[in-house]
């Protein structure tokens, strides 16, 4: 009998442990319908310095509001100008450290995706908020003086 | 040909069975039939153990409705009385063997199921049928363990003091 209780007491750490390991699973594999890249990269003379390099699910509908989660999620500032309301939605001045100073001279953050449709069709992307995004998109955005 | 007194004996075996699955219905995956065809398998044919599964998916659909599930009861079950009537020489009374291979049977539920959805209505559904319900199987592998391991070594003894005495 003692030895029952011992297994059934082992059982239960199992089932216990199995659940919790497929809920995690599950939950992992539902969050968001749509699994976007983010690469953040900075120019520079002899290779890029890739600031940040992630892939995500997401159920967000535009780009503007899944990259502002993403920065946060990491830990980098985000600056934008203008309004989320405005024709072509807000434009980033700043993520972390790299900031545009003199928006005559440069450098800019410019963003450009060969997945997304609506980027690959226009010929360019819009504006991160009137950018919708679709499953496997993947964007670079690029600390850049050429465009 | 069964002789009067086994077909009552079988018939009740499989209302027996019933009323085990009915009377836990209201918890998901926790059932006693895994444990009852255990017992009968132990100690009745293989036919005979068949005749008590038929009869039991026939008066489950009857009880539930029929529907695609009362296929798949036919042969899972009847795969688990052959299963039993296979290994009940191996593993004898030892309870905790049992216990494990009822717990694996009770986890592999779901998949067999999703086998005949999968011939029915094509690989994809099969597939997210099994893992959409995963959590289910754990929760019939765990209450299989358990009731098994405590339920089968008294109930064992009793089916057959019981059967001796029935004849």
């Amino acid at each position: 009998m003692k030895k029952n209780i011992i297994r059934i007491a082992l059982a239960s750490i199992a089932f216990i442990a199995s659940l919790s390991a497929y809920n995690y699973f599950m939950r992992q594999g539902n969050e968001g319908s749509k699994e976007v890249q983010i690469i953040i990269q900075v120019d520079q003379a002899d290779q890029d310095l890739i600031v940040l390099d992630v892939t995500k699910r997401t159920d967000d509908e535009m780009l503007g509001t899944f990259l502002e989660s993403v920065l946060e999620e990491e830990g980098l500032d985000v600056e934008f100008a203008g309004n989320v309301t405005d024709q072509f939605g807000r434009y980033i001045v700043g993520i972390g450290e790299h900031v545009t100073k003199d928006s005559a001279v440069g450098p800019w953050w410019l963003f450009n995706s060969t997945t997304n449709p609506d980027c690959v069709s226009a010929g360019f992307c819009p504006g991160v908020d009137i950018t919708p995004l679709y499953d496997k998109d993947i964007f670079i955005f690029d600390f850049t003086s050429s465009y | 040909m069964f002789t009067v007194r086994k077909l009552v004996l079988l018939a009740l075996f499989a209302a027996s069975a019933l009323a085990l699955q009915v009377s836990l219905s209201f918890l998901p995956n926790v059932e006693l039939v895994t444990l009852w065809f255990l017992l009968l398998a132990c100690v009745l044919t293989f036919k005979e153990s068949l005749v008590v599964v038929f009869v039991f998916s026939t008066l489950e659909a009857l009880v539930w409705g029929f529907g695609d599930w009362v296929v798949a009861y036919l042969w899972i079950w009847a795969l688990w009385v052959f299963i039993v009537q296979l290994l009940k020489q191996f593993i004898k009374d030892n309870s905790h063997l049992w216990a494990l291979l009822g717990a694996f049977y009770g986890f592999a539920f779901g998949f067999l199921f999703s086998i005949q959805h999968a011939l029915m209505y094509g690989f994809n559904m099969g597939v997210i049928y099994w893992i959409r319900g995963i959590s289910f199987d754990i929760i019939h592998a765990f209450s299989n363990y358990s009731l098994i391991l405590i339920l089968y070594k008294p109930l064992s003894k009793l089916l057959s003091t019981l059967l001796r005495k029935w004849g």
